[in-house]
Parts: C-alpha cells; structure tokens; sequence
C-alpha cells in the first residue's frame, strides 16, 4: 500500500511541476468566470446560466486536465524511457498502475475542488443558493464520470503503442460513452441483428458516461436525483474501475519492453 | 499455483464484468422510467446537427442557454422589431427542444408573445408545449389561464392572475410591466404609483426597475396625486 501511495504522490507532484497543466487550471478557473459575463446577457436567467456554463467547464476541464495529465505520463514513460528506472525498483508493476491512476485522480480532484470554489462564489454573486444539493450532486457525478474515464484511459495505454493513438481512443470513449444509451435506443425498432449486437457490444464494453451525467438534468421535474439511481450509478462506476484496472494489470504484467 | 490464482482472477473478473453490465441495464433502464421519450435521441427528435452534438456531449442546457441569449438579442435588436418579431416562435421553439424542462422560457416567451407582441395564439401553443413536457409545473397552466383571459379580454380575471403570478418568486419581469400598465387605466394614480414604488423596490430586472421609475416621475409630473406625500416619503 506504502509503495502505490508514494507512486501516486510522485504522479501528483509531477503534475503540477508542469507548467501546462498550471496554465490549464488558471484557463479553468477564467472559463468559470467567463459565465458572469455570459450570464449578463441573460436576462433573468442569470443563475441558471451560471450553474450550466459551470457546470460545463468543470467537466471538461477536468476531462482536459486528465488527457493531459495523462499524456505527460505516457509521453515520460515511453519516450523518455523512465518506465525503465521505476521497473527495476522493488514495486509491482500493478502497483505501480494503480498508483497512476491514484495520483491522475487526485490531480484532476484538485482542479475540480478549485473550479468548484469558483462556480460556488459565481453563484452566489448571481443571488442563487451555492450549497444547492443537485449542483452539487451533479459535480460529484461528474468526477465519478471522470474517474471511470481515467481508468478507461489506463487501460487504454497499456494496448496503444503511441501517445497519439492513446488521445485519440480516448476521446473516441468520451465521445460513445455519452451516445451509447441514445444508440441503443436509435436501434431499438431497428430490423438488422448486427447492428443491434455491434451496438449492444459498445454499450456493455464502453463505459457508460450517460449515467453520470446529471448536469443536463438540474431542472428536471423527474425523479433522476433519487438515491436508487444515485447508489446504482455509483456502484457500477466502482465496478468498472475495479474491472478496468484489473485488466490494465493482467496486460500490464505480460507486457515485455 | 500460478496457474490456479490467475484462474480465479480471470472468473472474479469475468463475474465483475457481468454484475457491472447488469448495474448499467438496470440504471439505463431507471433513467428511461425516470426521463421522458425526449430525453433520447430518436429517428424524429433534434432537427440540427447542434442539437445531436449538445445531446452527445450532454450539454444539452448550455445550447439552450445560447439560443435563449440569441432570442432576447433577437427581441432586442431594433431591426427584429420592423417584421413584429416573426421569428420569435421558432426561437422559443428552438431553446425548448434543445432543453424541454427550461420552464422559464416558456413563461417569459408566452408572456412576451401574449403581452407585448398580441399574438396569443402563439403564446398559447408554446404554454401548451410547455404543459406537454413538464406536466407536473402546475405554474405553466396558471399562464395559459391569464393569456386565455387577456386575449377574451377580460380584463379583470387577468388582473387576478397576473396579481397571484407577481406571488411567485421566479415570475418574468413582463408580468410586472404588464399589471403596472393594468393599473394604470383601471385604479387611481395613487395605487399605482404605490405599486411601481414596490416594484421599483423588489424588481430583479433592471429593465423593469428603469421602466417603474420612468412611471413613476409620469405619474409625480401630472399632479394627478391626491395625497403625492406618502408617495415620495416611501420612495
């Protein structure tokens, strides 16, 4: 445990000594910002504005920080060869990728936790209610959202050869994993068994994004906000990161460099 | 012993696979009870292309934010106002597709259409659309009740209504305007200077706290006031 934990703080500290990934949390607390001025356009729907455009930039954000976050490790690992100096050390490799993953997620928690502050004081600039429960419960979803998308990311690169081919599968996973309940649904009526299986393939396999996303769904009349569906959601993203880091770990330990 | 361990990783895997896609159809299927038919992209929902990208992305709100800004815009623009804001319709219609529970488009755009435009007929379909995707907003049928007196022109059912709507405290600012100019022909001008005195004090709409003071110096400026003291000592 001793030995994921001090990868997870190296991954951590290493983040931030970056100066991209600096500038990306400054851009992300002004993007949050941003919607004071956008919600001056907004005539009598100001604090709604804010919420949305927050609760926009958050999430991509914090999708943004863990592309790059990400990337920095790849690219450190593979190009300049440090995977090399951490696999001669006495730690496990699937210790050493569940302390990536740890310190990838705290790092896009930090950003998170900022860009929150900042969409809170927005909000209460705006005379709408900061602590307001679906904001924040929304909030939390999203970093779920992300947490099954970093494990996705892991996952990801331990099969791409490139850091290319890595962003590029992963933005193709944000991209499906929002549209696999509408496909299902799009092929429902549909007559052809291949699709319907192609589709049903994706919708098992890809994580399912769409059920995070609580964000669109602030001023729903519906129940979506009812802790059944909160505890489900919940659950299946624990169960997705534990299968999909397991499986990054089966690869992981087979894979010769 | 290898062997024996990663065999049973491969089940406790596998098995953890299939308790997760159980937990993702059961959640898809309480966010299908939950969400209405809209929700979900169909061969017959979202004209554009910027709708099916929003709902990809769920961003769905941030769309209709921007059509929402593109409609006041709209409605602001001087050159919008030479056709009678024609378009104004097809705007609501297009921020309410984008995200159907905006509840407060509808009642700023019905209000809009049905009071200041006259095109009742208008207001009364995007209520009635408004009615169709949030059922339970019992508020939206009270402004399909005071647009229905308005355009029979029963001036005094409206007046009711438009009286309980200033109660609620996520009422358009139109509703305001509107009772103010009611007032004007039908109470005494020192009711009605009260009442832009109380708009003036609580209005959220800066528009609308201009248009109260601009009223009031009107009415102070006609010296139809019987007793104009109380009026500018609560001022």
């Amino acid at each position: 445990m001793n030995r994921i934990l001090a990868v997870a703080e190296y991954i951590f500290k290493q983040s931030f000594r970056n100066r991209i990934l600096n500038v990306l949390i400054i851009f992300a607390v002004f993007a949050a910002m941003f919607s004071l001025a956008i919600s001056e356009l907004a005539q009598e729907a100001e604090v709604k504005m804010v919420m949305d455009f927050g609760l926009f930039a958050i999430e991509i954000f914090a999708f943004l920080t863990l592309v790059l976050s990400m990337t920095i490790q790849i690219f450190e690992e593979t190009e300049l060869k440090t995977l090399m100096v951490i696999m001669v050390k006495p730690i496990k490799r699937s210790e050493y990728l569940i302390g990536k993953y740890l310190g990838v997620i705290t790092t896009v928690l930090m950003n998170l936790l900022v860009m929150t502050a900042v969409v809170m004081l927005v909000v209460k600039l705006k005379g709408g209610d900061p602590w307001d429960i679906k904001m924040l419960t929304s909030i939390l979803y999203s970093y779920m959202g992300i947490c099954v998308l970093a494990a996705t990311a892991i996952l990801l690169s331990t099969v791409s050869t490139t850091v290319p081919s890595w962003v590029i599968y992963l933005f193709f996973v944000y991209a499906l994993g929002h549209l696999t309940v509408h496909l299902k649904n799009l092929v429902k009526d549909s007559a052809g068994a291949a699709l319907k299986t192609i589709v049903d393939f994706i919708y098992y396999v890809v994580p399912n994004l769409e059920l995070f996303n609580l964000k669109d769904k602030l001023n729903s009349t519906g129940g979506i906000f009812e802790p059944k569906y909160l505890l489900l959601v919940f659950g299946y993203g624990i169960l997705y990161i534990v299968v999909s880091l397991a499986a990054a770990c089966f690869i992981f330990d087979e894979k010769e460099f | 012993m290898v062997i024996l361990k990663r065999t049973a990783l491969y089940f406790a895997l596998n098995a953890a696979f299939a308790i997760m896609c159980v937990m993702n159809f059961l959640a898809t299927n309480d966010l299908k009870t939950i969400q209405p038919a809209w929700y979900f992209l169909s061969r017959h929902s979202y004209g554009n292309f910027g709708q099916i990208a929003a709902v990809s992305f769920g961003y769905r709100p941030l769309l209709a934010d921007v059509d929402y800004i593109s409609m006041l815009q709209y409605y602001g623009d001087p050159a919008g106002a030479q056709d009678g804001h024609k378009r104004m319709l097809g705007c609501l219609n297009a921020i309410t597709d984008a995200e159907p529970d905006f509840t407060f488009a509808y009642t700023y755009g019905a209000a809009i259409l049905a009071f200041n435009l006259k095109r009742y007929d208008e207001a009364i379909s995007i209520i009635q659309k408004g009615i169709s995707f949030n059922p339970s907003f019992w508020k939206l049928r009270f402004y399909l009740g005071a647009i229905i007196y308005s355009k029979k022109g029963d001036t005094l059912k409206l007046t009711g209504l438009l009286e309980e709507a200033l109660k609620f405290s996520d009422h358009p600012a139109v509703i305001e305007r509107m009772l103010g100019n009611i007032y004007e022909i039908s109470r005494t001008p020192d009711e009605t200077a009260q009442y832009w005195v109380m708009i003036f004090r609580t209005t959220k709409d800066a528009e609308t706290r201009k248009y109260s003071s601009e009223r009031l110096k009107s009415i102070i400026a006609s010296g139809r006031l019987k007793y104009p003291s109380i009026i500018l000592k609560s001022l």
